[in-house]
């Protein structure tokens, strides 16, 4: 894995797991990583990683090994996503979209506007209810600092 | 009678048990009938107009679509075994069928996707595999289960337990599982071989020694049966066991004490003992190789492991479970093993037993990168025999193995149907089953 030159403490990798353009559908069957550094609200490309094993602990090594802290995804099993956060990794799942627009959708705090169907607004996604407030809780984090959603953004 | 004319489609489609979608060509989905709401957790208004991969999110979704298959082949899919993962986070088995959908005029227009949660039918199978489980044996015939019965009694009472079969069978598995059912499950499992230590280290192995015993003998050492202290030391080739050792077993036996070398006070022997041979201890006992007093000692419950080639049946079980366990270990993703694989597998005599199937195994797992293991995975000696390999036609050959090999080639080449055996050689099928039984008699 090439790109991650130039860390810097205050710089966040951010993990997709996607297929093709698009973040993969399920997790757990994402054949790719893309990698990508968050500084200043600027996003780089930070590299690239193809995973032939569905194993989840394989992924959650690979994502650990990138240094990758934030992970971002489509549908995830509970046992894959426990995996993840025990290991350190926050898991904001049951996005979709091109990864492009995943992408501007989370530099401008609004990744609630790509929740997959059937979680919308409900938090009823992922493990029990846990599912959509981590993901709110995990985009707080990523941006102390960052401006609240905005209403108009979410209902667009 | 006819069909209503008034009943719209979609009322027929709701009232079905099993998830309907249908999708544009465009990926986005047109109809989402009440039971994929059920089974996936998506209400149709949200599902209606999404695209078909963030509502399903199945294990085909990221690259290997059905609907796409079926939709560029005008072909159709039926019963393929894949899962979804449930909004709740759930991984949900289910069984698909996919078809095109065309409109009058004979254009594509989409694709219908039917589904049906199988999390019922695999905990039931589950269910099944666990009853034919004991401890980690896995079987369901009936010499197996005769074993089965018996060994929750025998592991309870403190009997000495001697087992015997041939090398392969799992006697040590059947070893633990006595231990782990009995009342001193909480206490060590020591397993020796008897057979692998040089004679003059079995001694201090089992029995430890005292500071000054022998030369190097510098700090006291605890002997095997001092650590299966409250538990169960498994003797395996007991009858490997030198004649002196012999002596000193029987006294373990009989008294429950022995002494470590160099000591001058017996220890308390607390363990219980279960022991294992392939050989035969009768023989042994003639031969005059074995203490017969010990044998008698030991004879206490007699537990014959049956060879694998005894029971056939278990051996779909067996390379279903070692599948399973190797894809863990390995992170693969091995189907199984096809039909023709299978057919040679239930016709190898198997001299190794469960552990020359479990080598098996582990081989065509090099071999295989996915899906099922084929015959070329197979490790040479069980393919199918190619005319290099093949004895020589001046080789002399008895009647029986002319006839076995003759019955063998007959089956491989008619992928184990045997009344197509029958009608290409010509005989009857008790004949068949007849030479098959020979076959097996003389190892042919």
């Amino acid at each position: 894995m090439r790109g991650n030159e130039g860390r810097t403490n205050n710089s966040t990798l951010l993990c997709l797991a996607c297929y093709e353009d698009r973040l993969a559908s399920v997790f757990d069957n994402a054949p790719d990583l893309k990698l990508f550094r968050v500084e200043d609200n600027k996003i780089c490309p930070a590299g690239y990683l193809s995973l032939p094993s569905k194993d989840p602990k394989d992924r959650t090594s690979a994502i650990m090994t990138c240094g990758a802290t934030f992970l971002i995804c489509g549908a995830i099993c509970g046992c894959t996503m426990n995996e993840l956060e025990q290991a350190g990794v926050r898991v904001i799942p049951w996005i979709t979209g091109m990864t492009d627009q995943v992408l501007a959708a989370y530099q401008q705090n609004c990744l609630e506007n790509h929740v997959m169907p059937g979680c919308r607004g409900r938090g009823r996604c992922g493990q029990g209810n846990r599912g959509f407030r981590a993901r709110k809780t995990a985009q707080e984090a990523m941006h102390p600092n960052g401006p609240t959603l905005n209403s108009a953004q979410r209902s667009k | 009678m006819k069909f209503p004319s008034n009943l719209p489609c979609s009322a027929v489609l709701d009232s079905l048990a099993d998830g309907v979608f249908t999708v544009d060509r465009d990926w986005n989905i047109t109809f989402f009938n009440e039971a994929a709401s059920r089974i996936t957790g998506v209400d149709a208004e949200e599902a209606v107009g999404s695209k078909c991969w963030d509502v399903f999110h199945s294990s085909l979704c990221d690259g290997d679509c059905a609907l796409r298959a079926c939709m560029k082949d005008c072909g159709r899919i039926s019963n393929k075994s894949i899962f979804f993962i449930h909004a709740d986070g759930r991984k949900v088995p289910v069984s698909i069928s996919a078809a095109p959908l065309v409109d009058g005029d004979g254009n594509l227009i989409g694709g219908v996707e039917s589904f049906r949660d199988l999390t019922d039918i695999q905990m039931i199978r589950r269910e099944v595999e666990e009853s034919w489980r004991f401890e980690d044996i896995i079987g369901k015939s009936t010499q197996l289960g005769k074993v089965f019965s018996i060994l929750p009694q025998v592991s309870k009472s403190e009997a000495t337990v001697l087992l015997l079969g041939e090398s392969g069978t799992g006697k040590e598995l059947f070893a633990r599982a006595i231990h782990n059912l009995s009342e001193r499950s909480q206490g060590p499992f020591v397993a020796v071989n008897c057979g692998a230590l040089p004679d003059n280290l079995l001694e201090s192995e089992l029995f430890g020694y005292k500071a000054g015993a022998f030369t190097d003998a510098r700090k006291d050492k605890a002997g095997r049966f001092e650590l299966a202290a409250g538990g169960t030391i498994f003797l395996d080739e007991i009858g490997d066991m030198p004649a002196k050792l012999q002596v000193k077993l029987l006294r373990v036996l009989q008294e429950k004490t022995f002494e470590p070398l160099g000591a001058v006070q017996s220890v308390k022997a607390n363990v219980r003992i279960v022991a294992a041979t392939n050989k035969n201890l009768v023989e042994l006992v003639e031969e005059g190789s074995f203490r017969q007093d010990l044998y008698y000692r030991l004879n206490v419950v007699t537990l014959k492991l049956p060879a694998l080639k005894e029971r056939v049946e278990d051996i779909p079980l067996l390379i279903n479970h070692f599948v399973n366990r190797l894809n863990a270990l390995q992170g693969k993703d091995i189907d199984g093993i096809s039909e023709d694989t299978l057919h040679i597998l239930m016709r190898h005599p198997f001299p190794g037993n469960v552990r020359e199937l479990e080598n098996i195994l582990e081989f065509a797992f090099i071999l295989c990168p996915s899906g099922f293991i084929q015959v070329e995975h197979l490790p040479e000696y069980l393919q199918p025999q190619s005319k290099e390999t093949a004895p020589h036609e001046d080789t002399p050959l008895t009647m029986d193995e002319i006839k076995c090999i003759a019955v063998h080639r007959a089956l491989d080449r008619n992928n184990g149907k045997k009344m197509a055996t029958c009608r290409e050689l010509g005989i009857s099928k008790d004949t068949l089953r007849r030479t098959i039984a020979r076959c097996k008699e003389v190892g042919a």
